[in-house]
């Protein structure tokens, strides 16, 4: 049931685990932006959008020939780059937390404005996210084909090698399948726990997602609201000028400390879409992600749970067979009995056939057993390593979510009281 | 100075109501009307000087007169006859004014738009349920004026309002909150329970519809309005007394400055109807382009060079107007925005302390198995995301806070001050009334003249005809068809010189000897029927015609009159709605300005707030880091 491929490479992952410490050797900053769209090949009718990676890091490694750790490494890649990125980490790495990218959004495609700065910018910043999330973990910022596609200039032909090496795991989608509506029998209380609260943290995550895209559609219509307050205290003003100047004057500062608020307020919830919300949209996704590996740890002990039953009724049915006539079997007998078929020859050929099974399953049980208990020692690790860079993330979101805030009111605060001072 | 075009105009208008005083000296009541246009500041210290030092507050007032006020207000709902009386006494000790909460109303004085410094001449102190003798509740307003207590209701407010306007036609009368719509007072009555906003809304703008009445000199003398801030006077009594109760029953008819006094010349003016408005322009247009000698009467000279002003003044408010709703609507459209805004920042303040509690997802495995350098930072993140959610709490709070302001500091006032262009609406239509009916007096001695020198003339032509009817005997009716009304130039030059000399005399001591006789005026006769006259007339008989040329001659005699008592009100209300007018144009600025100050105070406070708890909740997540 397990393919050997498999097990292999999560041995090996478990090795390297074993072999490095929690936190990443190295630190890594990477920045993607400017996005640009750029024409594509004569062929394809529509052009695609290019992003600029910045990288800056301490592993010496990255920078090979050129430079030193000071300057900084840029290439561009786009986003279909960065889908290949993921799934070739996700099939070298199973037991791993790899970190979402952005939907691919197929009704901007559609639409036809993958290419308006809202969309684009929106991406750029949760691109990034996805790379700083690799760059943390200790494995998968170590593995080659982050390296390559962080530094390579010659990204197009590394490309077409790292289409061909990722097929498509057939077996494991069917086995994903089959076992869709099995759940495990003996769940690990700390699992069940990592469950319910991750799906908890979920729901609270998506409903303040949901309630940050209310306010930045409310803050538009605010920001509209302000800019024809603010049109039509020019046209008071207007009226007033000729006939009470000190009150057009007034009326004049009073409209400027209006014009800062609606472009504060439009700066603001451009922050909060664009970063904010992207931010929180890509915890759920890494929350999803996680939940993902659960699953497939889930797997791994039905696998071996099945096994296990298997090998529980084979050895009764031996046992039974040794005891005796099997009651279950009676009519069977009877029926191999007037087949003419020798009932003892038979069932020694059976006691045979099921011990030498009886002792492949133990072999196989123990092998399943070791595999289902490595998943989990590696899923624990990958979910107190999504903890930790989790916990960084909401940090940083949550200190420009304030500073954004504390740069918005200061903003307005000092235009007002200009306004005031003047009155 | 901002006002200066209109200085030399004011100088004329003061001269002039000068003359107007010195005739009125008999009227007790109106004889103040004109001190305000001698300047408003300087006049309001003359007349309430003893206000000024008077101290505003409450607690100096013995407890025994707030009851004796209210008694006397409540008496209003009986007879006003002495028994009656001491059960309304009694009533009153047992049933004192119940204030609604000290909380609703203690806020309120902070946000009036007066009170610049606190000493106030007028103030509602108070707004609350209280008792008539039958037990019927009714909320009062408590009037703090002179140290007495008056307590009135919002229905003797509007009616107040109403009686000035009909007393004042040429006066912009100040605004109160406008009255709920039946079907919303069926939904829910007023009490002082349930809708303790509307009665501290209304107990604002009450109070500045007081203050602004006092503001205006032609107000704050007048009887009836000091009627009402006297808590001896049961304001039933005095809506159903003189002089509110010897009204005329349009305004036109009655001098506008006196409309208590009208001559007996003022009951048979005609009535422009209202709809006339709409030609008011090119009927102005007309009456200007005209060449001047070509008219029964000339126009004094102030009106034909105010009439700039008005226009000028008429179309600078119907832009305020546009304006001004097109700024409450927005208002209005943000005041939900920000509102339903506010309440995501509510939902985001509950949110996140449910993430801070979730967002540890291993936190008993990690306090089991692991070391405490990972468990540490998760402790602080739950505080940080919890000091987050703090933060949108009191963003909420203080936005709530600052959208309640929206009513008191924004829509109210600019609610307050449409009200007022409307009301100055009001006073200009009443001018252009006054003119149409100018215009249709005018018509009417034309026709009449015309029709005059008709008869006149076919007199002549028949004389002419009898005295060739000596020579010879032919008679033909062709020579009578060709009669044209052929000098009427001489005529209307009479006319005029009449006109002059009786607008230039004391009209209303003419008036009285002016016989009027019991035929009403025909005001139906128009041009199209002066043709039907004309051959009419062939028909009529000597002694006919020398019968209506008799008629004729007391209609125009009449008209001319009515014309010069219409002169002289146009006048009266030029200069007193002019003063009126430009005393509105000065508090609408003022108050413009008053409420871009307020509204900068209270969204400053806000903006404060917002960023004192921002800047909190990051220094927590900075120590943290």
């Amino acid at each position: 049931m397990t393919d050997k491929n498999k097990n292999d490479s999560t041995s090996k992952a478990k090795d390297k685990v074993r072999n490095n410490p929690e936190k990443p050797p190295y630190w890594f900053e990477i920045i993607v932006s400017d996005p640009q769209k750029r024409t594509g090949d004569p062929g394809s009718s529509s052009g695609y959008v290019s992003y600029q990676i910045s990288t800056k890091t301490n592993n010496t490694t990255f920078y090979d020939n050129r430079g030193n750790s000071e300057s900084i490494i840029v290439v561009h890649r786009r986003y279909s780059d960065l889908l290949l990125l993921h799934d070739i980490l996700l099939n070298e790495f199973p037991t791993c937390i790899i970190p979402p990218l952005p939907d691919k959004k197929v009704f901007q495609y559609i639409a036809g404005d993958r290419f308006s700065q809202r969309f684009t910018q929106k991406r750029c910043h949760s691109l990034q996210n996805f790379l700083r999330r690799v760059s943390l973990h200790p494995d998968l910022s170590q593995s080659k084909v982050f390296k390559t596609f962080l530094v390579s200039k010659d990204w197009e032909s590394h490309r077409k090698v790292l289409q061909d090496s990722l097929q498509p795991n057939k077996d494991e989608v069917t086995d994903a399948f089959m076992n869709a509506f099995k759940t495990v029998h003996k769940q690990n209380e700390e699992f069940t726990e990592i469950k319910d609260k991750s799906d908890k943290l979920d729901r609270t995550v998506t409903k303040i997602d949901k309630l940050f895209h209310k306010v930045v559609k409310k803050n538009d219509s605010m920001s509209e609201d302000y800019t024809k307050l603010g049109t039509n205290l020019q046209e008071l003003q207007e009226l007033l000028t000729g006939e009470n100047e000190e009150l057009a004057g007034k009326l004049k500062i009073f409209n400027e400390g209006i014009t800062q608020l609606s472009y504060g307020l439009q700066d603001l919830t451009k922050y909060l879409d664009y970063e904010y919300i992207v931010d929180l949209k890509d915890l759920e996704h890494y929350i999803d992600s996680m939940r993902q590996l659960i699953k497939l740890k889930d797997q791994k002990q039905i696998d071996y749970e099945e096994l296990s039953d298997y090998l529980t009724r084979s050895i009764k049915e031996k046992n039974n067979l040794i005891s005796g006539y099997g009651g279950s079997n009676f009519f069977a007998n009877k029926l191999e009995e007037l087949a003419g078929i020798n009932q003892e020859a038979s069932r020694r050929e059976k006691i045979n056939k099921l011990e030498s099974k009886i002792a492949s399953l133990t072999g196989e049980l123990e092998n399943a057993k070791k595999v289902a208990d490595g998943f989990e020692q590696e899923c624990l690790k990958e979910i107190d390593h999504f903890e930790s860079v989790k916990t960084t993330e909401i940090k940083k979101s949550l200190g420009s979510l304030a500073d954004h805030h504390i740069e918005f009111y200061e903003r307005i605060l000092e235009a007002w009281e200009k306004v005031d001072d003047n009155l | 100075m901002d006002y200066n075009i209109f200085e030399g105009i004011n100088e004329q208008q003061s001269s002039a109501s000068e003359m107007d005083l010195s005739e009125e000296d008999n009227n007790p009541f109106v004889g103040t009307h004109h001190l305000y246009a001698s300047g408003i500041g300087t006049t309001i210290d003359e007349v309430q000087p003893e206000n000024v030092n008077s101290p505003p507050s409450s607690s100096s007032l013995p407890s025994s007169p707030a009851h004796s006020s209210s008694a006397a207000s409540s008496g209003e709902f009986t007879a006003s006859s002495t028994s009656s009386n001491a059960v309304v006494e009694a009533d009153a000790e047992t049933e004192p004014f119940v204030s609604l909460s000290m909380s609703t109303t203690a806020t309120i004085n902070k946000d009036a738009l007066h009170d610049p410094n606190g000493s106030e001449q007028i103030q509602i102190i108070d707004a609350g349920d209280f008792k008539d003798p039958w037990g019927k509740h009714a909320i009062g307003y408590v009037i703090l004026y002179e140290n007495n207590k008056i307590i009135r209701r919002y229905s003797e407010f509007h009616s107040l309002r109403q009686s000035l306007a009909r007393l004042l036609p040429t006066i912009i009368i100040p605004p109160i909150p406008s009255k709920h719509s039946l079907f919303k007072y069926i939904w829910s009555p007023i009490n002082a329970t349930n809708d303790s906003k509307i009665i501290s809304t209304r107990k604002k703008m009450l109070n500045s519809f007081l203050c602004n009445c006092l503001d205006i000199q032609e107000i704050s003398n007048d009887i009836v309005f000091q009627k009402f801030l006297n808590p001896e006077f049961n304001w039933k009594d005095v809506l159903s007394s003189s002089p509110i109760i010897i009204l005329p029953l349009n305004n036109l008819l009655a001098p506008p400055l006196n409309p208590t006094k009208p001559s007996p010349m003022h009951s048979i003016l005609p009535i422009p109807s209202n709809s006339s408005l709409k030609n008011y322009n090119s009927i102005w247009q007309q009456h200007i382009t005209i060449k001047s000698n070509s008219k029964v009467s000339k126009l004094p000279i102030e009106i034909l060079q105010n009439e700039l002003q008005f226009t000028h003044i008429e179309n600078l408010f119907q832009n305020y107007k546009r304006i001004f709703n097109q700024i409450l609507k927005n208002i209005r459209s943000n005041k939900s925005h920000f509102h339903s805004l506010s309440t995501y920042f509510a939902e985001l303040g509950a949110y996140y302390n449910a993430f801070s509690l979730e967002n540890d997802i291993t936190i008993s495995n990690s306090l089991h198995q692991h070391n405490s350098n990972s468990n540490n930072p998760m402790m602080e993140i739950i505080s940080h995301i919890e000091k987050i959610g703090h933060s949108f709490d009191i963003i909420y709070i203080s936005s709530e806070i600052l959208i309640e302001k929206y009513n008191s500091v924004l829509e109210d006032p600019i609610n307050e001050l449409l009200q007022f262009l409307n009301e100055s609406f009001r006073v200009l239509n009443f001018k252009k009334l006054k003119f149409l009916q100018f215009k249709i007096l005018e018509k009417l001695i034309i026709e009449k003249q015309a029709k005059l020198s008709n008869l006149t003339e076919i007199e002549n032509q028949l004389q002419k005809i009898n005295e060739s009817l000596m020579h010879s005997t032919i008679l033909t009716d062709d020579n009578t068809i060709d009669i044209k009304p052929a000098e009427p130039t001489s005529i209307t030059k009479d006319v005029r010189s009449l006109s002059k000399s009786s607008s230039t005399s004391n009209s209303r001591g003419h008036q009285n000897e002016i016989h009027i006789g019991a035929s009403k005026l025909n005001y139906k006769t128009s041009t199209p029927t002066m043709n039907l006259n004309k051959l009419e007339v062939k028909q009529l008989t000597e002694q006919e015609r020398s019968k209506q040329i008799k008629q004729l001659n007391q209609d125009l005699s009449k008209l001319k009159d009515c014309l010069s008592i219409c002169v002289s009100d146009m006048v009266e209300i030029n200069t007193s709605s002019y003063n009126s007018l430009m005393h509105a144009y000065k508090h609408i600025h003022l108050t413009i300005a008053k409420i871009l100050k307020l509204f900068t105070t209270s969204f400053k406070a806000w903006i404060k707030e917002c960023l004192k708890n921002w800047k909190l909740a990051k220094l927590q997540i900075d120590q943290a880091l």
